[in-house]
């Protein structure tokens, strides 16, 4: 576990309290840091995004080319049939099931650095009984609201708020199903990271506005007509 | 729902509770699209195991020597294509080219033909028979299945050559999907098959077959049977003007929809002679509708059930056809050139070649002008429809031209023609 630690997710914590400290000390203020350094990561992950991106595009529209044939072939064949017809169908098109797996490599390529921010900003103790702006102390959770006996968090709504949009921008390219299941994960997040350090909730809200402009710009490039081989 | 539930599952497993990652829009999606396909894998794989790997064996056979390298393979998938084969297998014979025929049915008439040059063998059916079909070596292999590569019949590495034949004087509009797109060549009747697989070719981006026209080899066979002159009108007692009532079977097939209607206007009508020719398989899968309407309008006079394998007596019987999409259509156009009336039956085009195909195909087209395409509607006026169908007879011999040139040219040399194009694709092997 050591060693898959010290491979995956070590070097990005590292490259990431290179960034906070040195933008710490030209600006001199953790919050702004926390925001540029959410930027960096943000531009040095584009590429690697964007290849992500393509590959799941390029799964989607093949799987949209051959959608008709294939609910042909369910509604005519049955069993071992359709199994032989489909698998044809795949045959023509250069395409076997297996070639989804390609939609995994940009989960993997960007896992680490999710669990890489999580583990940096939840331990970072510089940000200990730091304020920013309106925020008190950006290792605590923000306890912005105050609400009868309670006080509740600002910040995971902002960050959802956010998230949603995006995810509204996103959901363009997806399908219906597909678009309910994000809004469903962004609200799931809500509930998972609401009790998280704010500084935590101010990286990803954003993360998720970068994330957003860079949506709109995969969008428009993704939404440009893909290939298709007619059969 | 499922993936919402499995994305959770996951997400824990990867993550844990002390480590909440974050996954924007873009990579919520990936992880969803992932596990979809994850799974999906896992279902492909596992069928396809069990598919391949967990097989019921048919009737087992004694095994052909499968490291003997054939020359020329016939395979059948029994009698019903006997005369599609037969006019090659002649030729072949003739010309002294050493061929092996296959069958899967023991009642095959080609298992006691006498050949010279020609041997025979029962490989079994189902699974027995792919078996052996794709263990083979031979320079080229003929035959009506389609599908191969597809389906169960694979394209062996020890054939030089597939070629199909084609099976009826329909188009391969109706055959189910990919069903030529493996082989080599295809031995059609007509033009319209040429185009349509040029079409399907074009749109699939599939290697180029070799198409060659060489007619309808089982027409040759029923055109030569009909010159013998065994047949006369003698079913009847009395000579009348005769209809052929010969429909497809299943539940769209013009007896199992409108069987009693139609039998209780002609009977009724003095004037004609009716032969009723169900499809052999309505006894089966309909014999209900088939009993009942046999115990209402039984054998008379005037009125014939036609219950034998032989189509060819029926047909030379009658003056006039009526049918819905069956093969027969077109058999009994080119063999008399006599009017066929067709009650449009919905031809289900899903699952087959004819869906990836921009037009109708000419079988189809030509239904309209072989005589009158029918509806429910006009069954109260069926009599005098027969009866001017009758009246224009004569009008018929263009558009049989017609569809003689898209479906089935050069009648009589159709086994000639298929054996100089075996003989080709054997010359260029060598």
């Amino acid at each position: 576990m050591n060693i898959f630690y010290m491979i995956f997710f070590y070097p990005i914590e590292l490259l990431m309290e290179f960034l906070m400290s040195h933008l710490f000390s030209l600006i001199g203020s953790y919050g702004v840091s926390i925001i540029l350094t959410s930027f960096s990561i943000n531009i040095i992950m584009i590429p690697v995004f964007w290849y992500a991106e393509k590959l799941q595009q390029r799964e989607r529209d093949i799987q949209a080319l051959m959608a008709p044939k294939i609910k042909e072939y369910k509604s005519v064949f049955k069993g071992y049939e359709r199994h032989l017809y489909i698998s044809n169908l795949h045959k023509q098109y250069g395409y076997h099931p297996v070639y989804a797996l390609r939609s995994l490599l940009g989960l993997f390529i960007q896992l680490p650095f999710f669990v890489a921010t999580y583990n940096f900003l939840s331990h970072y103790n510089a940000v200990a009984g730091v304020p920013f702006l309106f925020i008190g102390d950006l290792g605590k959770p923000d306890m912005l609201i105050p609400m009868l006996s309670l006080n509740v968090n600002l910040l995971p709504f902002v960050m959802t708020g956010v998230n949603l949009f995006s995810s509204f921008v996103y959901g363009k390219l997806l399908t219906k199903a597909e678009r309910v299941n994000i809004y469903v994960i962004a609200l799931f997040f809500l509930v998972v990271l609401y009790n998280s350090p704010s500084g935590l909730l101010l990286y990803w809200t954003c993360n998720n506005i970068f994330s957003y402009f860079k949506s709109v710009v995969f969008v428009k490039q993704l939404q440009k007509k893909p290939q298709s081989a007619e059969v | 729902m499922l993936n919402i539930i499995l994305v959770f599952l996951i997400y824990f497993m990867f993550v844990g509770d002390n480590a909440h990652a974050y996954l924007d829009p873009g990579s919520g999606s990936m992880l969803i699209s992932a596990l979809v396909a994850l799974v999906t894998i896992v279902i492909y794989m596992a069928k396809s195991f069990v598919y391949d790997k967990v097989k019921v064996f048919g009737k087992k056979s004694d095994l052909p020597d499968l490291h003997r390298e054939y020359n020329v393979v016939v395979y059948s998938e029994g009698g019903q294509y006997w005369n599609v084969f037969l006019p090659i297998l002649q030729e072949l014979e003739a010309r002294g080219e050493s061929t092996m025929y296959f069958t899967s049915r023991q009642d095959d008439p080609g298992l006691t033909a006498e050949f010279k040059n020609i041997e025979k063998k029962f490989i079994g059916e189902g699974n027995a028979a792919f078996f052996v079909l794709n263990k083979l070596k031979a320079n080229i292999v003929v035959m009506t299945t389609p599908g191969l590569g597809v389906l169960q019949i694979k394209r062996s590495k020890g054939v030089k050559h597939y070629c199909h034949i084609t099976h009826s004087a329909g188009t391969c509009g109706s055959y189910k999907a990919f069903s030529l797109d493996y082989f080599d060549s295809v031995l059609v009747g007509g033009s319209a098959d040429k185009n349509l697989i040029a079409e399907l070719e074009g749109k699939r981006k599939t290697p180029a077959k070799h198409v060659e026209i060489v007619g309808c080899t089982y027409l040759d066979v029923l055109r030569t049977k009909l010159a013998g002159g065994s047949y006369s009108y003698n079913l009847f007692s009395e000579k009348r003007p005769t209809i052929l009532i010969s429909p497809t079977w299943g539940e769209h097939g013009l007896l199992y929809k409108y069987g009693k209607s139609i039998l209780n206007l002609l009977s009724a009508d003095k004037d004609f002679n009716i032969i009723v020719r169900p499809h052999p398989q309505s006894f089966t899968s309909e014999k209900n509708v088939m009993d009942d309407l046999l115990n209402t309008f039984p054998d008379n006079d005037r009125l014939k059930w036609d219950r034998e394998k032989d189509p060819l007596k029926a047909m030379y019987h009658a003056d006039i056809m009526i049918s819905d999409f069956s093969g027969i259509i077109y058999d009994y156009l080119f063999l008399f050139e006599r009017p066929v009336l067709t009650f449009k039956a919905q031809f289900e085009k899903r699952g087959r070649e004819a869906m990836d195909l921009k037009d109708e195909t000419p079988d189809i087209k030509l239904l309209d002008r072989i005589g009158k395409t029918l509806q429910e509607s006009d069954i109260p006026e069926l009599l005098s429809i027969v009866r001017t169908g009758l009246s224009e007879k004569s009008a018929l011999a263009e558009v049989v031209k017609e569809a003689q040139e898209a479906l089935t040219q050069y009648p009589g040399e159709s086994g000639k023609r298929s054996a100089d194009f075996i003989q080709s694709v054997l010359n260029s092997k060598k």
